[in-house]
């Protein structure tokens, strides 16, 4: 008959179950996806030849569907595959999409089973998910690694602050913000007295220890929108900004110079030390950042030759 | 229109309703997931397609996934689940427990065949769930098509279009808890004049025994 012959050519596997969940037909697509012959399946119960059907939620939706009519889809990604095939390699990779629906003939409802393999579609699923995770962690790789590289570029490897490079940056920005709000900008130029003699003494790793806290403590003394940076051995630079008159920085500067002489407990030792601090102001000393940095330096230097752990306004040489 | 207690008793029956389909979504994705319906709105004729809580929640979203079946026989109607697409990809990949796709892509809307047969499978357990509710209900017997699934986007004009060949909408507002995620989304039945009457004299008759009862 065309029907037999249809159901026999169809890529979907049917089974067909009576009310008592045996199994009553079946075609030969899902013979192939069992490896099973026919006579090994009909009329036994669908839990007994394939033991998916025998767990209660399955037994639960083939109820349903008999006695409430309810037609249920079940997917190949969540419960995997219902109808095994002998080969246990087959078996690992095989997931099937399955169709649950009644079917009524001379007042008698049977509960037909549709079960399409899905195996090949989930393995190019599988591949391309993957695919797409070893992108992302190559992408965060990527990220990672360009971000290490903005930070060599732009911060103080030692301690953590700006570069002089990225001070420069921040300096332009700075100078054409005070521009817009009528503001000043403030440059403190800072070197520490006898860095050098720590050193000599306690060692490099001590005096590295040393600068770490400095800069812990120049950060904690200023705003957020300021800005600290380390130029190299002992020297740091710090921008203030949104300054309304040159007094408030030797305010400013003053706070740093005293928070800078309470002692250091660097692993055990404990220690003091004094900076030298000069500052200069945009716009009034100049309008060029370099030279900005430069006036500050000169101030700094008056304190260091003359008594040290001191403050200075290049304005005051 | 719903009053207050039709909407309570509505409101109470669907929770009850999503409940089951909860504990089998958590059975079949091994996590825990609770569903929830917050909100319950009947809208019918004109009123559905110029009403802002239908308009602007479904369909304001962009994209979205909506899975649907049709039933017969003792009520008739059909009746939708509808995810955005973002929040339809996020519901999948909790589903198959691959939270760290979502965490790296959650700006990706491109859903896969295999993620619509799991939304298939999602939509098809709440549904049968809350229209099993029903038919139990009205002690009658409903005959259920096979689901389907689709993505829709359509341009405001077009919206007002779909949602006015819709006679009697029932909204359900829904939200779906996962371990990892938590994923909102509607539920949408339309029913048929008849239908709805039915439904409505069930709940009339429930709020009367439960007058009597408090009285």
């Amino acid at each position: 008959m065309l029907a037999e012959q249809v159901l026999e050519r169809i890529d979907t596997g049917i089974l067909l179950l009576d009310s008592s969940l045996r199994i009553v037909k079946c075609n030969q697509a899902l013979k192939n996806l069992a490896d099973k012959a026919c006579e090994e399946l009909c009329g036994k119960p669908v839990g007994e030849v394939f033991p998916r059907f025998a767990e209660v939620r399955y037994q639960h939706i083939l109820r349903e569907c008999l006695e409430r009519g309810q037609v249920r889809f079940c997917s190949g990604m969540i419960h995997s595959a219902f109808v095994l095939p002998e080969d246990p390699l087959r078996q690992f990779r095989c997931r099937q999409n399955l169709q649950v629906k009644r079917l009524e003939d001379c007042g008698q409802y049977y509960v037909l089973l549709q079960i399409t393999d899905i195996s090949d579609h989930f393995e190019r699923v599988f591949h391309l998910k993957h695919l797409i995770r070893d992108l992302g962690a190559d992408y965060e790789q990527a990220r990672t690694s360009g971000e290490s590289m903005r930070k060599q570029a732009y911060y103080d490897h030692l301690t953590g602050v700006y570069n002089r490079a990225m001070f420069m940056i921040q300096l332009r920005h700075d100078m054409k913000q005070a521009d817009r709000n009528q503001k000043l900008v403030s440059v403190l130029f800072l070197d520490l007295d006898a860095f050098k003699a720590v050193n000599d003494t306690y060692g490099h790793a001590i005096g590295d220890l040393l600068l770490q806290q400095v800069a812990g403590r120049l950060k904690a003394c200023v705003r957020s929108s300021d800005t600290v940076a380390r130029f190299g051995g002992d020297e740091f630079a710090i921008i203030l900004t949104n300054i309304t008159e040159a007094e408030n920085v030797r305010e400013v500067a003053e706070k740093i110079r005293l928070s800078l002489l309470a002692p250091y407990d660097l692993h055990g030792n404990s220690l003091t030390i004094s900076a030298s601090i000069g500052f200069s102001m945009y716009p009034a000393d100049s309008q060029d950042p370099q030279a900005l940095i430069d006036l500050a330096d000169r101030a700094m230097y008056r304190v260091k030759f003359s008594c040290k752990n001191n403050v200075a306004c290049y304005c005051d040489l | 229109m719903l009053t207050e207690l039709q909407k309570d008793i509505l409101g109470e029956m669907v929770n009850v309703y999503i409940g089951q389909a909860a504990s089998l979504l958590s059975e079949m994705t091994g996590q825990e997931i609770r569903l929830n319906v917050p909100q319950v709105l009947l809208l019918t004729g004109d009123a559905i397609a110029l009403d802002p809580r239908v308009t602007d929640d479904i369909w304001s979203q962009g994209h979205i996934v909506s899975s649907s079946l049709r039933f017969s026989q003792g009520l008739h109607g059909k009746t939708f689940l509808m995810f955005p697409a973002a929040q339809a990809k996020a519901l999948v990949n909790a589903c198959l427990g691959e939270m760290e796709l979502c965490t790296s892509f959650s700006e990706s809307r491109d859903l896969l065949d295999t993620d619509f047969d799991v939304l298939k499978e999602v939509a098809n357990v709440i549904l049968n769930s809350i229209m099993g509710g029903f038919g139990e209900l009205l002690d009658t017997c409903l005959e259920y098509s096979v689901p389907e699934i689709e993505m829709l986007f359509a341009p405001d004009n077009e919206q007002r279009q779909f949602l006015s060949n819709q006679q009697n909408i029932l909204l359900l507002k829904t939200e779906l808890f996962l371990d990892a995620a938590s994923v909102q989304g509607f539920i949408m039945i339309a029913f048929s004049m008849n239908s709805i009457s039915l439904l409505l004299e069930k709940i009339n008759a429930m709020t009367e025994d439960f007058s009597d009862y408090a009285g």
